[in-house]
This record gives structure tokens, C-alpha cells and sequence, in this order.
């Protein structure tokens, strides 16, 4: 795997929160490469870091938290060392990313037309509005908005969930994107939605030869839209693995447990679900040696004192553990 | 010839059409507002009385002499048998008249037309509060904006200031800085401006903490956008309408300030005809010449109550869920009719 083909790449990213109640480890240690033109799923439970993983790379990070220590190489630059105005030119013009909910990401305020159009007129793509409006009216096409003409000059309350998702994707084009980072894009729409946003996604990724990283918590999305998945336990990767071979052999014992917990529309209802015992541990004071211990049903005296280091226990499937 | 008569108003209406369907929700939101602010009589009257006091503010000296004609114009008709005289600054004999056909406020001690007087205080009042509001709510919401905005250092600093500046009354601060300026209506209006940032400070700073956690503003700053774009495109326009509020309300508070500091001495000097220092000047004919003091706080009061009725009437016109129960009742009458 040359340089070239990674588009992304993490190395060793810590983030803090510094709150009043402790500082919390959000992130410990997060290693991972996105290859250009893949599909890369990051799943995990909820608060486990996904989102922080993401917003680090655009360095949005919301105030009590900081970015302490770590690389991240987009294109062969460490973004955390980029001035602020370059790092404006990249978020929106070369990583689009896309928020969790989209009835809130758009400003009441204006027209959704206008919306799409301000990045385009700030980033200095099209110096006009006119010509500004008829390429939201080209993106809107393109992400099959329905009565493209007459949506545009409509407010974001007047739009349904799924519109609003189309409107916040195709904001997320207008800077001809090379990365799109989408912050569970189905969480807010209805399975019928989620299916045609998924699809959208996928078309976009194909035509424009895009890197897309979903961020979800889902793992029907993942076997159907990636390539590659990472699986995050409180801050830290614990597996990267081809999609059909994390799904057909799981290494890690989380993972194992996070497959296993997944309601089947086919399955009896025989057969029961098997939910991971106990809950996600407090980042205050996270678990000595591998976070997931204190769950784990194969855990061993080294687990509890010995952090693990992803480590290629198949080709191409990485683990954190030290059963492998 | 024909032909083009025919098309140039079809084209008019054309785009009309398309205009009327562009805006359809804007022009229905629009529709439901002035209905929320007819349907209270009280703030209409607000409406009313404030829009009398600009008019007569902003012409000032032009609106007696139009008065002045008119009048003219109506005793040579016959409906009014004696001209009025307003003399707002000239001393003469006739001291300390009541109200009558001549000197419809009546005169002062110094047999100045009263009527005159007051209308030209209005001006006065009027144009003080216009200054302070305009020069101490922008001070107000760029501080406010900035620290709801950034948080942290920026905002200790700023609101530990403005918290200063509130620890004191209002009306103590203002006195205080008016008397070391030394007396006058430019010194009356710099205290008051001082006194007046703090408020919006703290009422900018609560709205924008609440807005910049919307995901709009999150997702701005994803796209690219500088932080003060994001601030005054799309953290500003949603604290407007409390601003407009605010600001109607505040109009009075201004004005009523205003008029205590020349009561006490401290703002328009005597030949300036401002109204709390002619209530002040009233006070010693009081029980006898009641209207030296009287009509000139009637005046005051009559201002500050019609902005107070105005800025709750806007308060319901901007109060979306009012506006939706509004819509609610409008839809449940058409339904009981049919």
C-alpha cells in the first residue's frame, strides 16, 4: 500500500475533555488509515468517540476538549499544524462533513437554496448569486430532490427529514469534496429514507470517486455501504477488518459481542438476543490495561494490566487484544 | 403596439405570481403578525401614540407653524374664534394663564407658551433616547455577541465588567457621571449611554449562549466559515426580534431617565425646553397652577406608556407559538362555521 493511495491518516490522537468532574480521555490513542476512494465504517457504541474521531480531523472540537497529542495527514499535511485560515479552505472544500441531525443543521432563517449557496459564494467558487443559485439547482438534481426549482426558495421548515438530508449532503458538495465524513446520516429519517440516503451516498461515492467515512452505530449500514470497518470501545480502536471478514470472523471479544447483540429480521424469535453485560465505562477513570476488560468473558491477568496495540492478526485485519 | 400593451402587464403579473409562490410562507407569517398585533386594541393605541410622538418629534418647530397655519386657516373659516400664540422662548406679560383658546397648555413664569413647549420637549426627548439606544445597543449586542460567542477568557473579562456597571443603579450611575461631566444635555446623554450597554450585554450573551449549541452553527463552521460570518449571518438575525423588543421597551426607559436627570438638574439647561425639568419648574406653583407641572408629565407619561404598550404588543407579534395558536383558533373557527 503506497502513501498515495491513503487519504487519511490518524496517528496516535488523543483528546481530552477538561470538565469540571475530571478530565475525561475521550480519545486514547486512536490509529487509523483511510484509503483514497474507500468506504470506511466506524462503529461502536454510543460515546465511545466516533464523533470526537471525526471532529478532530476538521479540529471542531467543542470547547472543554483539546486535541493533546497525535497526527492527522490529509494529503500528506498534518492538519493539526495548519494555520487557521488554511484549515478554513479545507473543512467544507476538501472534507465535507455531515452533521448527525439534519432538521437542526440548517438555519431557519434563510432559504435552503440560499444555504447551500453560502459556502459556494464564501469559498469564492461562483462570485455571484445567480450563478451560485443554479448549481445549488445542479447539486439538488443530483441528489434527487424532489421539484428541485420550487424546494430551493422554500424554508427548512417547510422541508420533510428526508429533504433536509438531501440538502445538508448536497451542502456538503458544493466544494467538490475529495473526503466526506457523514456523522450517522440515518439516525433522524425513517428506514424507507434511510435506504434512498444510503443509496444517494453510495452513487455519489461511485460517480465522483469520493472517500466516504460513516460514522454509525449501526452494523446493517456497514454491511451494506463499506469497504472497510473500525470498530471503537471507549476511545480506542479495537478492530479494522475487511467488511466480510470482520462480519464472517470477528476477532476481538467486543466485536464479537457487538455482532451478536444485532437484531435479525429472519431469525426466530428463538433465539435470543445477546446483549454485552455491564455498560460503557466512565472515561474519568477508564479501566486499567484494555478498556474492555471489566466486560470481557476472556479476560486474563495480562488484559487488566497490559494495554494492547493493534496489531495484524490476519492480512489486513487488524486487533487490539491479547488473545491474538 | 398592441400586442406589446397586451404583454407588458401579463408580465407584470407574471412574476407576481411567481413572487406571491416564491414567498407563499414569508407573505402567510407576515399576514398572521399584523393580525396578532390588530387583535389587541392596547397595542395598537401603543402603535398610535408612538407614531404621534415621532411625527411631532421629527418635525419639532415645523410642527407649530403647520399648526399655526392651520389654525390661521380655520379662523378665517370662522370654526375658531382666537388665534393661539405660541411662543416657546420669548418672554411676555401673560405669566402663569391657564389653559385657554390663546395658550392652549396655559403659560409658565415667564409667560412662554406651554403648548409650544412641550412640543419641542418632545423633540428633545425623543432625540436623546434615539441617541442613547442607537449608540449603546450596538456597544451592547457587539459585547454580548462576542463573549456568548467565545467563551472562556473573553467572556470572564467582559461580563465581569458589565456586571460592575450593573452592581449600580441605573439612575445613581448616571447622576454620578452627569454631574462630574458638568450639566447638559451632552453629558446627560453620555451617562446614559454608559448606563445602558450593560442590559443588552447580558440579554445578547443568554440568547447566543442557547443559539451557537444549534447545529446550524456547528455545521457553518464545517463548511469552512470564519467566526464572525457565522456571528452576524446566522447567530445575530435569530436575536433580532427579542432586540426589537427590547429596544421598543427600552425607548421609554430611556426617555423617563432622561427626564429625571433634568429634574434634578443635571440634564437640558433651562432655556432648552425639556419636559422633566418643566415638571420640575411646575413643581413650586403646584396645587394652584396645576398645569405648569402636570400637562408636561402627562406628556411623559403618555410616551413612555405608548412604547411599554407597543413593545408587548410586539413581544405577541414575535412569539411564534402564539402565532401558531393563533393560526390554531383561526382554523378551528372556519371549521365550527362550516
Amino acid at each position: 500500500m503506497s502513501s498515495e493511495d491513503i487519504i487519511l491518516k490518524i496517528e496516535d490522537l488523543k483528546v481530552n475533555f477538561y470538565t469540571y468532574a475530571g478530565v475525561v480521555k475521550a480519545i486514547d490513542g486512536v490509529d487509523l488509515e483511510v484509503k483514497r476512494g474507500e468506504c470506511l465504517g466506524l462503529v461502536g457504541e454510543t460515546g465511545c468517540g466516533k464523533t470526537v474521531t471525526m471532529r478532530s480531523v476538521l479540529r471542531l472540537i467543542p470547547p472543554p476538549g483539546r486535541i493533546v497529542s497525535g497526527k492527522i495527514f490529509f494529503d500528506g499535511k498534518n492538519l493539526l499544524e495548519l494555520p487557521g485560515e488554511e484549515m478554513q479552505k479545507i473543512r467544507g472544500n476538501k472534507i465535507a462533513y455531515i452533521v448527525q441531525e439534519p432538521s437542526v443543521a440548517l438555519d431557519p432563517l434563510y432559504r435552503v437554496g440560499y444555504q447551500v449557496a453560502e459556502p459556494m459564494i464564501y469559498h469564492g467558487i461562483v462570485d455571484k448569486l445567480k450563478s451560485a443559485i443554479s448549481r445549488v439547482l445542479d447539486l439538488f438534481k443530483l441528489v434527487s430532490m424532489p421539484e428541485p426549482e420550487h424546494r430551493i426558495w422554500t424554508y427548512p421548515h417547510e422541508l420533510s427529514g428526508g429533504m433536509k438530508q438531501r440538502t445538508v449532503i448536497a451542502t456538503a458538495l458544493t466544494g467538490e469534496p475529495e473526503l466526506i465524513i457523514a456523522d450517522e446520516p440515518t439516525t433522524a429519517v425513517d428506514v424507507t429514507i434511510q435506504a434512498q440516503i444510503l443509496e444517494l451516498l453510495n452513487k455519489l461515492r461511485r460517480e465522483r470517486n469520493l472517500t466516504l467515512i460513516l460514522v454509525t452505530h449501526n452494523l446493517g449500514i456497514v454491511a451494506e455501504m463499506c469497504d472497510r470497518v473500525a470498530v471503537m470501545y471507549a476511545g480506542n480502536i479495537v478492530e479494522i477488518a475487511d467488511v466480510f471478514e470482520l462480519f464472517k470472523n470477528p476477532l476481538h471479544p467486543y466485536t464479537v459481542g457487538l455482532i451478536g447483540a444485532v437484531p435479525r429480521i429472519t431469525a426466530s424469535r428463538d433465539v435470543v438476543l445477546k446483549p454485552i453485560k455491564g455498560s460503557v465505562p466512565n472515561l474519568i477513570n477508564p479501566p486499567s490495561g484494555c478498556r474492555f476488560h471489566p466486560r470481557c468473558e476472556y479476560a486474563m491477568d495480562k488484559c487488566r494490566s497490559e494495554k494492547p496495540v493493534l496489531k495484524e492478526a490476519k492480512k489486513d485485519h487488524y486487533v487490539a487484544c491479547h488473545l491474538y | 403596439m398592441s400586442i406589446k400593451s397586451k404583454i407588458v402587464p401579463s408580465l407584470f403579473i407574471e412574476r407576481y405570481k411567481r413572487w406571491r409562490i416564491k414567498n407563499e410562507s414569508k407573505i402567510k407569517e407576515y399576514r398572521l403578525m399584523l393580525y396578532a398585533f390588530r387583535r389587541s386594541s392596547v397595542s395598537v393605541a401603543g402603535l398610535i401614540i408612538v407614531l404621534f410622538f415621532g411625527i411631532v418629534g421629527s418635525l419639532g418647530p415645523q410642527f407649530l407653524s403647520i399648526i399655526e397655519s392651520t389654525v390661521k386657516y380655520l379662523c378665517t373659516v370662522g370654526l375658531i374664534g382666537k388665534l393661539p400664540k405660541f411662543n416657546p422662548y420669548n418672554f411676555s406679560y401673560d405669566v402663569l394663564k391657564p389653559p385657554s383658546l390663546v395658550h392652549w397648555f396655559g403659560t409658565d413664569d415667564y409667560g412662554r407658551d406651554l403648548f409650544a413647549r412641550v412640543m419641542l420637549g418632545m423633540r428633545i426627548s425623543l432625540y436623546y433616547s434615539v441617541v442613547v439606544i442607537g449608540a449603546g445597543v450596538p456597544i451592547g449586542v457587539v459585547l454580548g455577541l462576542i463573549s456568548g460567542y467565545f467563551t472562556g477568557k473573553i467572556d470572564e473579562i467582559i461580563s465581569r465588567i458589565t456586571d460592575m456597571f450593573l452592581a449600580f443603579p441605573a439612575l445613581v450611575l448616571a447622576m454620578a457621571l452627569a454631574a462630574s461631566l458638568g450639566a447638559g444635555l451632552e453629558s446627560a446623554i453620555i451617562a446614559m449611554i454608559v448606563v445602558w450597554w450593560p442590559g443588552y450585554v447580558r440579554l445578547i450573551r443568554g440568547q447566543v449562549l442557547t443559539i451557537k449549541e444549534n447545529q446550524y452553527v456547528e455545521a457553518a463552521r464545517a463548511v469552512g466559515m470564519k467566526n464572525s460570518r457565522i456571528i452576524f449571518k446566522h447567530v445575530l438575525p435569530h436575536v433580532f426580534t427579542q432586540l426589537i423588543i427590547f429596544v421598543t421597551l427600552d425607548l421609554a426607559g430611556v426617555i423617563l431617565l432622561g427626564a429625571a436627570l433634568s429634574f434634578i438638574g443635571l440634564g437640558a439647561q433651562p432655556p432648552i425646553p425639556e419636559l422633566g425639568r418643566l415638571v420640575y419648574d411646575g413643581l413650586d406653583y403646584l396645587p394652584n397652577k396645576w398645569w405648569y407641572s402636570l400637562i408636561p408629565g402627562f406628556i411623559l407619561f403618555l410616551m413612555a406608556l405608548g412604547f411599554n404598550l407597543l413593545g408587548d404588543g410586539l413581544r405577541d407579534v414575535f412569539d411564534p407559538r402564539y402565532r401558531r395558536r393563533l393560526e390554531f383558533k383561526i382554523k378551528k373557527g372556519e371549521s365550527s362555521e362550516q
